[in-house]
């Protein structure tokens, strides 16, 4: 049974815009998005917000109409990575879903709570409550693809988004589905700035040389059996939790061992936060240019290691190439991934 | 879903809700058909419709600092996770998993709730940060597995009311494909204003008894609670299939013909390889309120007609992401024990429906085939098959 599956196609929406190719360039050019400001308690955060116009046009779409923005961010990418990968109405029908998101939809939940601290706990709204769950974008995203399959979310740390990639890839080893669309998501909000602001990832301004601007989009993948002219996933894995600094870099050296790599493209999910140099030590027997995408992209949690993930497969498609993409989260997940354009 | 692949088993399990901390204690509750359904008395629910809940019958946080001291000021929910891991790995000392799969909709939520209130009020935010990582749905899990020495890549999956049993179901693809050999899977989620603010603007919780199949039934009761499992090849209860679906008729409502929760527990039957009418029991998402349980009832009578159904939500309550695990434990109760737990506060069932309905007091039966479903927000349809191995 091998393991390896391709990506059939990939999408996402980020600061910089939605297409694929122009965001890739402004990336390799170092652009930085327009950036703007959180505010909460007195406090200010900078962030890299979606402009509206790359939203997908949800009119259509009825369940969308009051739907939170972290669904619309979802959406738009995953339409792209579906068109992207060719599949027939039916074969969409039957796609599996694997949502992966860090904070969920944080500011519909902010609102909501908001309500209650000002008006009482009998003044929720019964309009905010059910996009609050974490599941809404990924049901959102079936209804629009009409697919009765299972469609799952999964929460955690940025390694979130390749544990999804190592779900699909089971899912399509098991059988259990012929394709897999995976998507991760994160909304910009003032509470997760401030409460992320105690990890000393996030920066506050653009010149600041520690931290990364947050920010939020989406990214997808469409997973499916392996075509020889389409990017492949050799392997994906999770590695162990940690707990400190130093099984931080033991948890990805891990993983990166039990595989014979040569990778001419690294990308790390680290740069300019406290978690850099464990990072490196893991990697930094590996030769591989380097390809930082969050001084671009900002830190965006599960959407810009998904965004890795898209951004090493448009590499491969475009040139021979391997990619390992490493994540290290702030909350104990790592993972990592290797793509492959063969 | 193809029936087949290795054999997969359920070897150690442990369960707490409303009914108690331990197994023993649960089991005797379920038999007994006793409820344990009390005024809020963990946050304000001034104002609210309901102002009750199936709360833990005591804090867990004696319980939880027993096992390990530091863990008193961790979350109710942590708490909660670390008492049932160590109850499901007693026996299990050596279990290494190579994967843990949980389900949870509000994760650490009473103490990320601290946060929320504390930023929203202008609040010193750089102290009331430290407690944010508690609010990571992965926090309580990871917390607790570290105590036993566990460190596997933990998987969390937040699928509304459904999350448990599909986070049951995902160990029984992982285990029987080959893929894993261990896996620890389960849920947790306790109690949070947040979360009962919400249904009760839903207007989906009731002001007076759950009464979950009843015709004069009138919404649900939340409650808390956690259960894991240790899955392997072997062990006294067999994981026999898992079947999903995802309706997507509407965020919150289901088809009202039931055809969401049809799939899935015929998807579930399919990969089991199991005729609907070999199925001795189901034990139903059954939440109390008037459309979720008639969809169910539509469902179950499409499927498994002849089958004998409970819902255990009036005893417990509903405990959201925890849901399908805790009953996928009273599951394992019920095929070890020889008995099937009943619907509490039943009246006279709907017109229309003929299901038979354990009402009122627990049966004494010899059941080896049993089903438990889970439905939540977001569409989310799960049916996982359990039989005696």
């Amino acid at each position: 049974m091998s393991n390896t599956v391709s990506i059939l196609g990939a999408g996402w929406v980020t600061p910089h815009g939605r297409s694929l190719p122009e965001v890739w360039k402004k990336i390799l050019h170092g652009e930085l998005p327009r950036c703007e400001t959180l505010t909460l308690a007195g406090k200010a955060w900078p962030c890299y917000r979606v402009d509206p116009s790359s939203l997908p046009e949800t009119n259509a779409v009825p369940r969308l109409r009051r739907s939170g923005h972290i669904s619309h961010l979802a959406l738009g990418a995953a339409i792209n990575a579906v068109e992207a990968a060719n599949l027939t109405e039916e074969q969409k029908s039957q796609l599996a879903i694997l949502f992966a998101t860090s904070d969920g939809g944080v500011t519909y939940t902010h609102r909501f709570f908001a309500e209650l601290g000002v008006r009482g706990p009998a003044a929720g709204s019964p309009l905010l409550f059910p996009e609050t769950v974490y599941n809404a974008a990924a049901s959102h995203i079936a209804a629009y693809f009409h697919s009765d399959r299972e469609a799952t979310a999964m929460v955690g740390d940025a390694a979130v988004a390749l544990s999804a990639i190592a779900t699909g890839r089971e899912m399509l080893s098991s059988g259990l589905a012929e394709h897999v669309l995976i998507v991760a998501a994160n909304e910009c909000d003032a509470i997760s700035a401030a409460g992320y602001s105690r990890w000393n990832f996030l920066c506050q301004s653009q010149d600041d040389p520690v931290g990364n601007i947050f920010s939020e989009g989406a990214a997808a993948i469409v997973l499916g059996p392996h075509q020889r002219k389409k990017p492949a996933i050799l392997w994906c894995e999770e590695g162990r939790p940690y707990f400190s600094q130093h099984e931080a870099s033991d948890s990805l050296q891990e993983i990166l061992t039990r595989h014979k790599i040569s990778p001419s493209l690294v990308f790390p999910s680290c740069r300019r936060t406290p978690m850099h140099n464990l990072e490196e030590e893991a990697t930094n027997q590996l030769d591989g240019e380097r390809i930082d995408l969050k001084k671009s992209l900002g830190e965006g949690l599960a959407f810009t290691a998904m965004a890795q993930i898209v951004a090493a497969s448009h590499h491969a498609e475009t040139s021979p190439q391997t990619a390992l993409v490493t994540v290290l989260g702030f909350a104990s997940g790592s993972a990592a991934a290797y793509v492959s354009s063969r | 879903m193809k029936s087949g692949g290795l054999p997969t088993a359920i070897s150690g399990f442990g369960c707490a809700c409303s009914l108690g901390f331990q197994v023993r204690e649960v089991a005797q509750s379920l038999r007994s058909g006793s409820a344990h359904v009390v005024p809020v008395d963990l946050f304000s629910v001034d104002g609210c419709q309901a102002q009750t809940a199936a709360q833990f019958p005591d804090s867990p946080a004696e319980l939880a600092a027993w096992i390990h001291p530091a863990a008193k000021r961790w979350s109710r929910a942590a708490q909660s996770v670390l008492v049932v891991l160590a109850e499901a790995l007693q026996n299990h000392t050596n279990f290494q998993p190579d994967v843990v799969i949980v389900g949870t909709t509000s994760g650490g939520m009473d103490l990320g709730e601290t946060f929320y209130r504390r930023a929203i009020a202008g609040g010193n935010l750089e102290s009331a940060s430290r407690r944010v990582r508690s609010y990571l749905p992965q926090t309580p899990v990871l917390d607790a597995l570290r105590v036993f020495g566990i460190r596997a890549p933990v998987r969390v999956i937040s699928n509304a009311c459904a999350s448990g049993t599909n986070a049951l179901g995902m160990a029984w693809h992982l285990v029987r494909s080959g893929q894993a050999n261990r896996v620890i899977a389960g849920g947790y989620d306790t109690l949070a204003q947040l979360v009962y603010a919400g249904f009760d603007c839903l207007k989906a919780s009731t002001p007076e008894l759950c009464r979950p199949f009843d015709a004069g039934r009138s919404g649900l009761v939340l409650g808390e609670g956690a259960a894991f499992f240790l899955i392997e090849r072997e062990g006294p209860i067999k994981i026999a299939g898992y079947g999903s679906a995802t309706d997507t008729h509407h965020l919150t409502q289901p088809h009202p013909s039931g055809s969401g929760p049809a799939t899935a527990m015929r998807r579930a039957l399919e990969a089991a390889n199991c005729e609907p009418d070999a199925v001795d029991y189901i034990n139903a998402h059954g939440t109390g309120t008037p459309q979720n349980d008639a969809c169910e009832a539509a469902a179950i009578q499409s499927v498994c007609p002849e089958a004998a159904v409970s819902s255990t939500k009036a005893m417990t309550g509903h405990t959201l992401g925890a849901a399908g695990a805790i009953e996928a434990a009273f599951c394992a109760i019920s095929i070890q024990q020889q008995f099937l737990p009943p619907t509490l506060n039943f009246r006279s069932p709907d017109l229309g429906v003929s299901l038979d309905f354990v009402v009122n007091a627990s049966r004494e039966t010899k059941s080896r085939k049993v089903l438990s479903n889970s439905f939540g927000f977001g569409g989310a349809n799960a049916s996982i098959l359990f039989e005696s191995a």
